[in-house]
């Protein structure tokens, strides 16, 4: 199962990347996914799933976009 | 009293006069500081209609009872007077040693008066003030200015000044600090400057008055150093505000092509990771370990400080996607003294009036060379610059042809950089931010994006709305203090309250700062409706364009969507209705009431009929 991510300001610097396809064995939830990049769940505040809000504990498919990012005020 | 200097130093530039007056008890506890103190003043001084570039307007530098003492992010300091952009209550803050500074020489607050005859600059040393002639420095840039100033008195002295967009009355100028820092955004240069006054310095000896001194320097310094182990840990400052730009590109909120457009495949340009890149000094605020001016050179080699705001209105707002010209930009608004955010959009706007054949001109999004030389232009008001100096709802009322549908701006002030023309929740922040649109009193994109359909125009919005305005368009600005830790590290609310009780001996709670938010956003808005007597509720209106249908996404996650008018005006009443304002948007009589401002609501009511 292929699943893109894409991560914002700090949350790049945890991981290591901004955007990156995963190879997932399904199945798989976000919580998990975090765990596997490295990326402390309380830091991820804003999940969107193919540009829905989404919780952490669901599972996802083949073929989403996971876009994470913590919270940012711009200014 | 403990926690405020109980001081007000008032200059009067006509007369080269000053006095000291004394602030009771109850007026500190009814506007606290900072925005308070200011839209109180304010009210109170000066005569409805006055011209805020002539020599009745008053400017006042305020700060609060946390300002300057060390604790998280207390650096900064409240400028406001009646705004020649918007015509009404009009104010900013800004990092500043003048925060510091001004605390330590025993003022609260600054007013200052008149009219200087020729160039002058105002030295405050304690209990002494002095006139200088400011006739070496007239006409140079900010920079250039403060480097003069530090080489005169010290680099520990604090300094408000302006550039050369302020001396010219440029309705967008700012007043400057420090490095990168400004603030001011609705003309509050232009007011120092239709004074001739070049520059305020500011230094103390004094010790600020503090209840408990011992306890706030053990938990201020603590948690200075908290706040900056949290930073350490997530990373935050390594892109500081500048990590939004990627995301607003994501989710279609970017401000491209004067917002016709909500994102771009070049946007990464100039994002976060290639500013960390390109970085080669960071810069803050006094008292904050956070420092989030990140500081890239520029095309020419100047040193250009860069945050969310500039580069998204002076980068992607105009197509420009070369970091390096960005940063020229940045730095020409930063030495000129003109506002980011309001010059992009200006430019923005004149580069889409020129397009859609309502202006005609030479300058065209993407061309980074001309829109250097136009910010020179209208920090000269020298041709076409005389009329960018203006901001674009004036530009858009001299063009004609509709384009004032397109100037994106609400009450005269430019809207900062988040496109709404799909976010209904954030449009409605910009349209009720107290001042015109800032993004500084209710960011509430994230909260809108994450937890609320984003199509949806219920309660819950408005109610969040109102409740990001009390903590960072009341709280933050009253106290005063940066509201970053908060914002972006997530340091705890409930903080503030201990800072401010340990500072003043009080017993406050955050309901009681609430409180004080509401009494300032209800007399901000009674200015602006004593300006403007015929107030209507079209005026928290955004611009028509996100309303337009011909304007929606051809393409990416917000195709053929677009804001709905009626819909909007359903989320304004439910706005209105948890403020207890009226269907204009005037508070009512029993709002008035409840929050203490009989007085000055019987006085508006000489204007303006009042509902209950
Ligand atoms: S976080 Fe940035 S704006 Fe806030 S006090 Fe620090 S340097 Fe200034």
């Amino acid at each position: 199962m292929k699943v893109t991510v894409k991560l914002f300001s700090y949350l790049i610097h945890q991981a290591g990347f901004s955007q990156k396809e995963l190879d997932l064995p399904a199945p798989v939830t976000i919580q998990e996914i975090l765990e596997m990049i490295k990326i402390k769940p309380s830091l991820a505040k804003i999940i969107l799933r193919n540009g829905q809000p989404v919780r952490s504990d669901e599972l996802v498919k083949d073929g989403d976009r996971l876009v994470i990012s913590p919270i940012f005020s711009g200014g | 009293m403990y926690g405020w200097t109980g001081k007000i130093l008032r200059i009067n530039l006509s007369s080269k006069t000053y006095r000291q007056e004394t602030y009771s008890e109850e007026f500190a506890h009814k506007w606290v500081g900072g925005r308070g103190f200011a839209v109180k003043i304010l009210w109170d001084e000066l005569k409805p209609g006055i011209d805020p570039l002539g020599p009745d307007n008053k400017l006042i530098v305020a700060v609060g009872p946390i300002a300057g003492i060390p604790a998280p992010n207390t650096g900064k300091t409240v400028v406001a007077a009646k705004s020649p952009l918007t015509g009404g209550y009009g104010d900013g803050n800004l990092g500043t040693r003048v925060t510091i500074q001004l605390r330590k020489a025993g003022y609260d607050v600054l007013i200052i008066e008149g009219k200087a005859e020729t160039p002058t600059y105002v030295t405050i040393e304690d209990d002494q003030v002095a006139f200088h002639s400011a006739a070496e420095i007239w006409g140079k840039g900010s920079y250039e200015t403060m480097d003069w100033l530090y080489a005169k008195y010290g680099r520990s002295i604090g300094i408000l000044t302006i550039g050369q967009g302020g001396e010219n009355l440029v309705r967008y100028a700012i007043i400057r600090s420090m490095e990168g820092r400004a603030g001011g955004r609705p003309g509050m240069g232009a007011v120092m400057g239709s004074k001739n006054l070049k520059a305020i310095v500011v230094k103390g000896t004094k010790n600020i008055p503090v209840a408990d001194e011992e306890a706030i320097k053990k938990i201020g310094t603590e948690d200075l150093r908290q706040v900056q182990k949290i930073d350490q840990e997530t990373g935050w400052s390594i892109q500081s505000t500048t990590g939004v730009l990627a995301w607003c590109n994501e989710v279609a909120a970017l401000p491209v092509r004067n917002m016709r457009k909500t994102f771009h495949p070049e946007a990464w340009r100039i994002d976060g990771e290639r500013l960390n890149e390109a970085r080669v000094a960071t810069y803050g605020c006094p008292n904050c370990t956070m420092r989030c001016g990140i500081t890239i050179l520029d095309k020419e080699g100047h040193e250009a400080e860069m945050d969310y705001e500039n580069i998204g209105m002076l980068g992607s707002n105009l197509e420009i996607f070369e970091l390096a010209q960005v940063g020229s930009l940045n730095y020409l608004c930063d030495e000129y003294g003109l506002d980011t955010i309001s010059a992009g959009g200006t430019l923005a706007f004149y580069a889409d009036a020129i397009d859609h054949g309502a202006a005609e001109g030479d300058f065209q999004f993407g061309d980074a060379e001309r829109a250097k030389e136009l910010l020179r232009l209208t920090a000269h008001r020298e041709g076409v610059g005389e009329l960018l100096a203006e901001g674009s709802l004036r530009m858009a009322r001299h063009f004609g042809h509709g384009s004032e549908d397109y100037a994106m701006q609400v009450k005269g002030l430019e809207i900062s950089a988040y496109n709404c023309k799909f976010i209904p929740g954030m449009a409605l922040a910009f349209g009720t931010s107290a001042i015109g649109a800032h993004h500084k009193e209710s960011w509430v994109i994230t909260y809108e994006i994450n937890e609320t359909p984003r199509e949806s125009y219920g309660r819950e919005k408005a109610q969040k709305v109102i409740e990001l305005q009390r903590i960072r368009g009341g709280l933050f600005e009253f106290i005063v203090a940066c509201r970053f830790p908060w914002v972006e590290l997530g340091w705890d609310l409930e903080h503030y309250p201990v800072y401010f009780n340990k500072i003043t001996g009080l017993n406050w709670q955050l309901e009681d700062f609430w409180q004080v938010s509401d009494r300032i956003y209800a007399l901000i808005r009674a200015h602006f409706v004593r300006e403007f007597p015929d107030w209507d509720r079209t005026r928290d209106y955004p611009p028509r364009v996100w309303f337009d249908p011909a304007n929606a996404d051809k393409e990416g996650p917000i195709a053929g969507k677009i804001l709905d008018l009626k819909k909007y005006d359903e989320l304004l009443s439910h706005y209105y209705d948890l403020r207890g304002w009226d269907d204009r948007g005037i508070p009512t009589r029993k709002t008035a009431e409840k929050l203490g401002l009989n007085e000055e609501f019987a006085a508006l009511e000489k204007l303006v009929k009042l509902n209950d």
